[in-house]
């Protein structure tokens, strides 16, 4: 597979490229998560992988399992520190409306090439002989089952609608993918990670979560963890 | 006789997997839409070949649920069913009020969208047997079964 998103693409020649303003005293002030809401962000990241393992096991391709990973804060300058130079490709997904930001939905090539021809084999192409832009289809089409699994599972929690545009392919290192992602928003940085496994293919996938640190605030700031319902 | 039904959905994949779902017997696809604007051209100038529409949500051009309601519009009759990696109720519930007849969830099962088409088609049937004939005396209605009223199975039609 090539690399098909121009921006992570031209990223990947600058490390440093598209770094966000720091933000003012005040704006720094309002991005501190209070201890206590760390449990709610750890929830809501729990909802989410649920929903998405619940999505992939509708594939019928055996057992899935998911585990929250990490959650935490990222900017474009230590993008390269928290994570990895490993090759990812996958799905970035804006969400238009709150709680604003981007899904990412990223594997291993390996496991994208082993994701791609365990659905190929339920369509009308033969897994053989599909081209690359029929591989990358389908790429894309995985990525938005399971980015809409968390984003739905979150939806349906909180009885709101949550508006998702349609996913853009990217290819790069995890730590690019992870750099630009954060560069291409004005107030992106918090982050919840879901890591999915799928061990009869052998399938590794990560979800990742950007909402708008703001947004994202206000609905933390608005809920106790007792409250959130997996 | 085989059905036609019209595919709309940006995916390359989805759409041979939606044929493939279909498969050759009781259906045929007529067209193969990437987007909803495509789709709503392509209804207004053959839709007496279109028995059904499947229809995704998030496109670029003309989101689905813009389509259902643009089709509706050129024809109340109309059978949708949205097919979507959306399972949000709320998006759920603006997809039927756009018009939409039906919804299946991405992934679904070859199984998943022939109930569907089932539903809708035999709830279109139904809705059908109480409607005046249209303008050019063609309607869905069959006069044979017109007397067999059935009038409260149109708020059930949507899966």
């Amino acid at each position: 597979m090539s690399d098909r998103d121009p921006e992570a693409k031209r990223a990947g020649g600058d490390r440093h490229r598209g770094r966000v303003q720091p933000p003012s005293e005040g704006a720094r002030e309002s991005w501190t998560i209070p201890i206590e809401k760390l449990a709610v962000m750890n929830r809501l990241g729990e909802v989410g992988a649920d929903g998405v393992e619940e999505r992939v096991d509708r594939l019928g391709i055996d057992e899935v399992v998911s585990e929250q990973v990490k959650s935490g804060y990222v900017t474009p300058d230590d993008a390269h520190t928290q994570f990895g130079d490993e090759d990812r490709v996958g799905v970035r997904v804006r969400l238009p409306g709150a709680p604003g930001g981007y899904v990412l939905v990223l594997f291993d090539p390996a496991s994208a090439n082993r994701a791609a021809a365990v659905m190929l084999e339920d369509s009308d192409e033969d897994v053989e002989t599909a081209g690359e832009e029929m591989a990358w289809s389908t790429i894309q089409e995985l990525g938005s089952i399971m980015s809409s699994g968390f984003v739905d599972s979150w939806a349906n929690m909180f009885d709101e609608r949550i508006d998702i545009a349609t996913p853009d392919t990217v290819s790069n290192t995890e730590a690019e993918i992870l750099r630009a992602t954060v560069a291409a928003g004005d107030d992106l940085g918090i982050y919840i990670a879901s890591q999915l496994h799928i061990p009869a293919y052998d399938i590794d996938a990560s979800v990742y979560v950007l909402p708008d640190n703001r947004t994202f605030l206000k609905i933390l700031g608005q809920l106790e963890v007792g409250s959130i319902q997996r | 006789m085989s059905l036609g039904i019209l595919i709309v959905d940006d995916s390359d994949y989805m759409r041979s997997r939606l044929k493939s779902a279909l498969g050759d017997d009781e259906y045929h696809v007529v067209a193969e839409a990437p987007n909803g604007a495509w789709a709503v051209k392509h209804y207004q100038e053959h839709r007496e070949d279109v028995d059904l529409v499947l229809m995704d949500i998030v496109m670029d051009t003309a989101n689905g649920v813009k389509a259902t309601a643009a089709i509706k519009e050129l024809d109340a009759d109309a059978s949708i069913i949205m097919c979507t990696s959306v399972g949000q109720h709320k998006k759920m519930k603006l997809a039927r009020q756009a018009g939409a007849d039906g919804y299946v969830t991405k992934p679904f099962t070859d199984e998943e969208v022939a109930t569907a088409i089932s539903e809708v088609l035999a709830a279109g049937e139904r809705v059908g047997d109480d409607a005046e004939p249209d303008e050019d005396g063609d309607a869905d209605s069959d006069p044979e079964t017109d007397a067999e009223s059935d009038t409260d199975t149109e708020a059930e039609s949507t899966a």
